[in-house]
């Protein structure tokens, strides 16, 4: 028990714990959207967008949450008003901005040294080092970022279902794709603290993409992504802190591991259940009524038992 | 570029004129697709927008919709102009615009129709629970509700839009291609909905691959074809058709 115990004594452990609780949970809500409508490339075009205004952030020794705000939210309208030309699609915009944006940022990291350890930090995580700022800070950002995604979760479902009906009925698809865009640039900008640069995708990813294999409803895909984070997330800070190892790092393979368990044994889209439901003929067995049945055949249709 | 020809059905009322297309012309960047479009429709009519493929029917219906800009011209409903009259239309759009993998329910789908109605960011009430039942029952999906819309059939999916057209309580309504690959069954009961809304005093305009069964025909046709093609020629009249041929 000590093992569980003893950490939450120490004060680092326990803000650490608080900054990766908010993140994985709007990670799973926004995670869940950006799953659904197939759109991952954004998230990690975003995190890596960000990189720059960190490491300026960095050499400035101002806070590096405010440095990545800032290009995360510049990032975002860049690829706003990119994609408003219609020669310009999407993944192309998002392709050209987030390479320019890194590149900048290896650009300044080379002009002026950083200590590795700190790059390591930056760009895999370092949920043990957030400050009590950062986690006000995220807990600022992340109660902005949950408020909007439940106000405009209808919203965006009709605008991601049905595009063309959307705008039909007068709803401006246009400002609600900006916001989904802003909202997950915000979540990815709070999540780099606790998993880095580089991972932040995962967080963003991988739990939704669990949760999507073993529900159907949206709410509940977006709660058990939210808690499939959060359990990966102090898993992870468990080992990261007992094993002086990347705590980022950590979190993001216990997520990737409940994704593999989910593929292999998720009740109605794991691969193992299907298997075995084929091989022992379970199906006919549970569910004994079918939705339909063939009635009429022509005479010149053969059947193997005459009536 | 194609040329249409408006024919209300000999001996229909004449009600006030509802949807006044007055001389549009819709382009895609340079390349203009439909130019000099004339077409008063009065209420009560089921409109059927036939043409063959590439002769911008869906073009034509979406800028009716207020979906695509318009180079020239304008939409007028009941004197007013579309973009201030959203709330009175309602659009079914074609199948492959739909995103039908996403997680949402039959309920949901039908529910949205009544979020413009209520405002987009306010709760629904009891009343608009009520008119989402009403509309599923009168679609005969309402034992599938609380399904995901990825689980239905085509022709239940289309059902499930034409419930949510019903709670829109339009007074016009487009839809692309409703009839297409969808049972007997449903297309009966569009059929039988087209009657209602017609006897209402609506607007139907729906765009269509399939010879129109009764009602009024706008016919589109690209200036390369012969027109008409046998299917339509009992519906075209030379009196009706407007030339437009000034580019």
């Amino acid at each position: 028990m000590d093992i569980v115990i003893d950490p939450l004594q120490d004060a680092v452990f326990i803000r650490a714990l608080f900054d990766v609780l908010i993140v994985a949970t709007i990670a799973g809500v926004v995670g869940t959207f950006i799953v659904v409508r197939g759109i991952g490339f954004l998230g990690d075009a975003l995190a890596h967008s960000i990189f720059p205004g960190i490491v300026i952030a960095f050499l400035l020794d101002a806070n590096l949450l405010v440095g990545a705000l800032v290009a995360g939210l510049v990032t975002a309208a860049l690829i706003a008003l990119l994609t408003a030309n219609d020669r310009v699609r999407d993944n192309t915009a998002i392709g050209v901005i987030f390479t320019a944006a890194f590149a900048l940022g290896v650009v300044i990291l080379t002009e002026r040294a950083i200590d590795g350890e700190e790059l390591e930090h930056i760009l895999f995580g370092d949920p043990l080092g957030a400050s009590w700022t950062d986690v006000a800070l995220t807990a600022a950002i992340g109660s902005a970022v949950l408020a909007s995604m439940l106000l405009l979760k209808r919203l965006l479902v009709m605008a991601s279902f049905d595009p063309a009906g959307a705008r039909a009925m007068g709803l401006s698809v246009v400002l609600l794709d900006v916001s989904l865009l802003v909202i997950t640039a915000l979540t990815v900008v709070v999540s780099f603290k606790a998993v880095g640069n580089i991972l932040v995708i995962a967080l963003l990813i991988t739990p939704a993409a669990t949760a999507r294999l073993l529900t159907d409803r949206l709410n509940m895909m977006m709660i058990l992504a939210s808690g499939l984070g959060i359990s990966a997330s102090v898993i992870g800070l468990y080992v990261g802190y007992e094993q002086k190892s990347s705590a980022g790092g950590a979190i993001v393979l216990v997520s990737t591991l409940m994704f593999f368990a989910a593929w292999l044994f998720a009740p109605r889209r794991g691969i193992v259940p299907e298997l075995l439901g084929r091989r022992s003929g379970a199906l006919l067995n549970s569910e004994p009524e079918a939705e339909a049945e063939l009635i009429l055949a022509s005479p010149e249709i053969q059947t193997p038992h005459p009536a | 570029m194609a040329t249409t020809s408006a024919l209300p059905t000999a001996g229909a009322a004449m009600h006030a004129r509802c949807v006044v297309i007055d001389d549009i012309t819709i382009a895609y960047g340079r390349r203009i697709v439909l130019a000099h479009v004339n077409a008063d429709i009065p209420q009560g009519q089921v409109v059927s927008l036939v043409g063959s493929n590439g002769t911008g029917k869906s073009t034509l219906l979406k800028a009716i919709a207020g979906l695509l800009p318009l180079a020239a011209g304008e939409i007028r409903l009941f004197d007013e102009p579309i973009a201030k009259m959203r709330q009175h239309v309602a659009y079914v759009p074609q199948r492959e615009d739909v995103d039908w993998s996403f997680p949402v329910s039959v309920r949901d789908v039908v529910l949205m129709g009544r979020y413009p109605r209520r405002g987009w960011l306010r709760p629904t009430n009891k009343d608009d629970d009520h008119a989402v039942v009403h509309a599923l029952e009168q679609m005969g999906i309402a034992s599938i509700a609380n399904r995901q819309i990825s689980e239905l059939s085509g022709g239940q999916q289309r059902r499930a839009f034409i419930a949510r057209a019903i709670v829109q309580e339009a007074q016009v309504i487009l839809l692309d291609e409703p009839m297409a690959g969808i049972d007997a069954e449903t297309h009966d009961r569009i059929l039988e909905l087209f009657d209602e809304w017609q006897a209402e005093g609506k607007v139907v305009l729906q765009a269509t691959h399939a010879h129109a069964h009764s009602g009024s025909v706008i016919a589109l046709r690209r200036h390369a074809d012969p027109i008409p093609s046998a299917d339509l020629e009992h519906h075209v009249h030379e009196a009706g058709e407007h030339h437009g041929h000034r580019h």
